[in-house]
């Protein structure tokens, strides 16, 4: 009961803090995009026509849609999520929980990077803690030998596909740790261990693999397309792979620190070092990976993924000497802000310095969405033309998505073909070069689209109306 | 010989090993080891000889009857035309089993008492009670004549009772009615609602029935998740350890009965006497009770082939309707001593501990514990691919599911046999109901019903899976029968039920007894669907199944199955059968056996609901494990 009380009470507080978090970034209007363009695909699948369902899951991973689904407040619901991830972490660790590892665990989730990714890419610091606790029990599993360790490994990894699909490209260090933790034993032991702690994952690849051939015809839909909510703005990179590694080192400096006292048990540990080290690498490495192969950004908040694995394994080691870890903790925090706001990605630096009060750039803001949505609103448009898949802060600020033609929708290219017959207005990103409707009329750009006049006109988005469609103003 | 009323139990002047040796019936040797055994496990020492088979039962009662100079009789006809039937039928035959005695005859000053235990305190309280002003005189049988007679005269009380006694006590729990006239009337009323439905609006009729299962399938896979976790964490301790087990006083260790229900099982009989030899518990405080069915004499005559000592005594239940294992044991019950009492199949090899895991169970637990539940496995588990999936079942059943349950203090369904009874507690609930075929299951629930407490403890009792598919799906049949009797017993009145076993257990009853065999039935109609809309891609089913109930049933049929699957590998671990786990991958068509099962155990509920399908035992190639001590 009081395990359950402890977490009702993280859940609380958290929530609060992150919401109060959000309130102070809101009053700059800013909400990151790729929150927005979430809600506005759940707002799809509830309110379409038809909804579209397939959006759980053929491009986004469910477990990331699927709270924005139920809670469909897109900053409570990123609120909701990180507290009641962070407060269940907790809880796995709640026994162990002296002053100690609580100034840790406070020094850990109250960094602005760790606030921005609770608040802002949830899915993120979902796909952090489940990554951690799945090594966790993995290495439990190595050092204690109890099956259940080795089914939430195998779980929580699999799990993990759901969050972030790019998950199966921990398969081959958790085989290679498996092996190395195993090659001792019976080979029926190897086999069943590898098969309980792969199964989950590779099921559900499988299993996704399958729903994608089923309703899109290509098993690796979700894999291929070009729409992921999480491909993020390559533009925002400005600093180099090993610079942003030795950042991220930095901000996740415990890790490092934790790493060093796990090579000094060594004598203890004996041959499972070797197998523990390789999983308790897996993030290091996976990080390394992802970024060389393109396929994750490079924020400074990856540090805080590491700094999550510093904490779980100190306090699996029995929180050895806590003073020196408390200091490092102090210091990632001290780095996290500098690096944030001096060098961070956009998003990061702008969140960071709102919470700290200081002058945010307007830049990234969702003034102009609320504008353009507000226009398509005024001008009395009745049918849209969009492509939502850079317009969806307009789809979603308007609140009726059933009014646009999306490229979901079957009959989006014969309109687009001929729109005047169809719709009476376009709506267009003229940032976006792979903006379908921008494409079919490039000189929209410049504001000309036969039949259709030049309705609302913002740094990025475009209204035309057709002529005839009475200005509701 | 007349003894005065005020004490008939005494100790004569020569000691009954004394008289032994001396008429050459045992060597000193064999005293001196019985006198060893006595130190150590406590108990009568001619009682110790027998079970250690060194006198006949017969000895031992003529040197018993010698020793307290008293008569002995063996003419068992004479015993029974002896005794007066207007006397004897003033009493509880109950409690004339349980003290073992028979009130004989009365002149109005004198009462003749035949007994198998003479000048014990029992006896001594017996007449007190009901003979306080009278001369007693005692006359010694031997305890398979005293049953015999008193079947003899109680024969149609005993097996009423065994039959009827639940009905008479709570009528409620009573399986002799299937279905209640409510039950009967909701039923109707479904069906009525049903066609209305289809009459009114087909779509959202079907809709309606398919969410409903959609929605039982989520939480069933829930349900499971939580509860097979909790039962995983048991496998971080151990809830006898064996420290424990060796720190046991065994002095203090009670009488322990074990009932042995048998039917045709001539094979088989051979493995339990065996184990039981070895089980490490004093025998002289063994009650082995073999219930025997009165056309069953080729397991009798197998049974006395193996020569079982003292402590073993034969039952034959009467012939009588319905002719269930349930009904066996409550007929054994009446003839059971001990202070605890477990249940074995004739096949069954229990680890050697158990009883004494089970009694350190019952004292560390307290008194509101009626059962403690042992682990069931199989010694056959790699003779086929049927045997392989039935042990895989039966560890994820036994070491995780029913661990989860406890801890979770949940009500668990009794398995078919080790559980191990606090049996004036087994009584008072009203023992097994005889017209449930998993009068098991039954039986634990109705104990968390009325308040007690059912355990599981960490010892295994190795049985012979079946290997063959047929055999397989009447064993399993019965099984879900019984279930579904089980659920239609406790749903009769779900406020009755919401009272006596809270909103968790209600939550587990609906969902592990009435879940399963409903889990059964409507899996082959979800994978037909299923496998219609794969291959044929038929927009036809497109009504009934609209997106969100379609993107659900696709989670269940993925999820659900993966789940299930994913649990079972579970099962290999605490035991080390890691190769048996690639096989959790097959479980989809074990499913499709147990549905196929499920049929017939549902036809079965209409036409022949007490029907007992026999499971054949000792067709296993496989040679039993001796059991080592």
């Amino acid at each position: 009961m009081r395990f359950i009380i402890l977490v009702f009470l993280a859940f609380l507080i958290f929530t609060i803090f992150f919401e109060a978090g959000n309130r102070i970034f809101q009053e700059y209007q800013y909400l990151h995009r790729d929150l927005l363009n979430l809600v506005e695909k759940a707002l799809i699948i509830r309110e379409g026509n038809p909804p579209r369902y397939e959006n759980a899951g053929f491009v986004y991973a469910p477990l990331a849609i699927i709270p924005v689904l139920i809670f469909k407040n897109p900053i409570l619901t990123s609120s909701i999520v990180s507290s009641l991830t962070l407060a269940l972490f907790i809880r796995q660790f709640a026994s162990r929980l002296g002053i100690y590892e609580v100034i840790g665990l406070i020094m850990l989730i109250f960094n602005p990077l760790t606030v921005f990714l609770a608040t802002q890419k949830f899915a993120f610091l979902v796909f952090y803690i489940l990554f951690t606790l799945s090594v966790y029990y993995a290495v439990k599993h190595i050092s204690e030998g109890f099956s259940l360790h080795a089914f939430a490994s195998g779980m929580l990894l699999g799990m993990l596909f759901f969050v972030d699909f790019r998950a199966i490209l921990a398969i081959p260090f958790f085989l290679l740790g498996i092996w190395l933790s195993t090659m001792h034993k019976e080979q029926a032991y190897i086999i069943a261990i590898t098969i309980v702690k792969l199964t989950p994952i590779i099921f559900f690849f499988l299993m996704w693999m399958y729903i994608n051939w089923v309703f899109v015809k290509d098993p690796l839909h979700f894999i291929k397309s070009p729409y992921s909510v999480f491909a993020g703005d390559i533009t925002s990179i400005r600093i180099s792979i090993p610079e942003l590694l030795i950042y991220s080192f930095a901000v996740g400096i415990t890790y490092i620190f934790v790493l060093f006292l796990m090579l000094k048990k060594s004598e203890t540990l004996g041959f499972y070092l070797l197998p523990l080290l390789i999983f308790y690498s897996t993030p290091a490495i996976i990080l390394t990976l992802s970024i060389k192969m393109d396929i994750f950004i490079p924020y400074m908040n990856l540090g805080i993924f590491l700094g999550f694995f510093g904490f779980v394994f100190w306090v699996w080691l029995g929180s050895p000497r806590p003073v020196v870890y408390i200091s490092l903790s102090t210091l990632s925090l001290l780095i996290s802000i500098f690096l944030a706001i001096k060098i961070g990605e956009d998003n990061e630096k702008f969140f960071t310095r709102a919470l700290l009060g200081l002058k945010v750039d307007n830049r990234l803001n969702i003034k102009e969405e609320i504008e353009a949505a507000r226009a398509v609103i005024n001008v009395g448009c009745k049918k849209i033309l969009t492509d939502d898949n850079f317009t969806y802060g307009v789809v979603y600020f308007h609140g009726r998505p059933k009014k646009f033609v999306l490229p979901y929708n079957y009959e989006f290219f014969s309109y687009l073909s001929f729109p005047k017959y169809h719709v009476d207005c376009l709506l267009l990103d003229r940032t976006q070069k792979r903006d379908l409707v921008l494409r079919r009329f490039p000189k929209a750009s410049v504001g000309f689209v036969s039949d259709y006049y030049l309705a609302f006109e913002g740094e990025r988005y475009m209204l035309y109306a057709r002529m005839g469609v009475e200005n509701a103003k | 010989m007349a003894q005065g009323s005020s004490s008939i139990s005494g100790s004569p002047s020569k000691k009954l090993g004394e008289v032994l040796v001396e008429e050459g019936v045992i060597t000193p040797e064999q005293l001196e080891e019985a006198l060893s055994y006595q130190r150590k496990y406590g108990g009568r020492l001619g009682w110790i000889l027998a079970c250690l088979g060194y006198i006949r039962r017969i000895d031992l009662y003529r040197v018993l009857a010698k020793h307290f100079g008293l008569e002995l009789w063996l003419d068992r006809e004479g015993i029974i035309s002896y005794i007066d039937h207007r006397l004897i039928s003033r009493f509880i035959p109950n409690e004339l089993a349980n003290h073992e005695v028979i009130p004989a005859r009365s002149d109005g000053k004198t009462v003749v008492i035949l007994t198998s235990d003479p000048m014990s305190k029992r006896l001594e309280s017996f007449c007190k009670k009901h003979f306080p002003d009278k001369q007693i005189k005692q006359i010694v049988i031997t305890d398979l004549d005293l049953i015999k007679s008193l079947e003899h005269f109680f024969k149609d009380k005993f097996i009423d009772r065994a039959i009827n006694g639940l009905f008479y006590l709570t009528p409620q729990y009573s399986a002799s009615i299937v279905f209640s006239k409510t039950q009967v009337f909701l039923m109707g009323a479904l069906i009525f609602l049903f066609l209305i439905g289809i009459y009114f609006n087909v779509r959202l009729t079907f809709v309606i029935i398919l969410l409903f299962i959609q929605i039982f399938y989520v939480f069933s896979i829930l349900f499971k998740l939580v509860v097979s976790i909790a039962g995983a964490k048991s496998e971080m301790q151990q809830f006898i350890t064996d420290e424990e087990v060796k720190a046991l006083e065994e002095k203090d260790l009670p009488v322990y009965t074990v009932l042995v229900p048998v039917y045709k099982e001539p094979e088989v009989i051979g493995i339990l006497i065996n184990s039981l030899k070895k089980i490490d518990y004093p025998q002289n405080k063994l009650d082995v009770i073999l219930l025997l069915e009165e056309d069953d004499k080729e397991t009798l005559e197998a049974a006395k082939a193996h020569k079982p000592p003292a402590n073993w005594r034969f039952l034959i239940v009467p012939n009588s309707i319905p002719k269930t294992k349930p009904k066996a044991c409550n007929y054994g019950l009446f003839f059971a001593r001990g202070k605890y009492l477990t249940i074995y199949d004739a096949e069954d090899i229990p680890d050697p501990d158990q009883l004494k895991k089970v009694v350190i169970a019952f004292r560390k637990s307290g008194e509101k514990y009626m059962c403690f539940q042992a682990a069931l496995n199989y010694f056959n588990r790699k003779e086929n691919t049927l045997t392989k999936m039935f042990t895989l079942e039966y560890s994820y059943w036994f070491d995780y599911l029913l661990p989860g349950l406890y801890s979770l203090r949940l009500p668990i369904p009794l398995g078919g046999t080790s559980n191990h009874f606090d049996i004036e507690k087994l009584k008072e609930v009203g023992a097994w109901d005889p017209y449930n075929t998993t009068e098991d299951a039954d039986l634990g629930v109705r104990a968390f019903g009325r308040g007690y407490k059912v355990g599981v403890v960490n010892s295994t009792t190795y049985e012979e899976a079946n290997a063959r598919v047929r055999n397989w799906i009447r064993q399993r049949s019965r099984w879900i029968k019984g279930y579904m009797q089980t659920f239609l017993v406790h749903a009769r009145n779900p406020i009755s039920l919401y009272k006596a076993v809270g909103f968790r257990g209600m939550v587990t009853f609906y969902f592990l007894i009435g879940g399963t065999p409903f889990a059964f039935l409507i899996n082959p109609i979800m994978w037909a669907i299923f496998l219609v809309w794969l291959f044929t891609q038929t927009k036809a089913l497109d009504p009934v199944f609209p997106a969100p109930l379609m993107y659900m049933s696709l989670f269940n049929l993925l999820l659900g199955n993966f789940m299930g699957i994913y649990l079972n590998l579970l099962a290999v671990f605490k035991r080390r059968y890691y190769d048996l786990l690639p096989y959790a991958f097959l479980n989809p068509i074990y499913w499709m056996l147990h549905s196929r099962a499920s049929y017939k155990a549902l036809h079965e509920l209409f036409t022949r609901p007490f029907y007992w399908q026999k499971t054949q035992h000792g067709i296993t190639k496989v040679k039993p494990p001796v059991v080592q001590h």
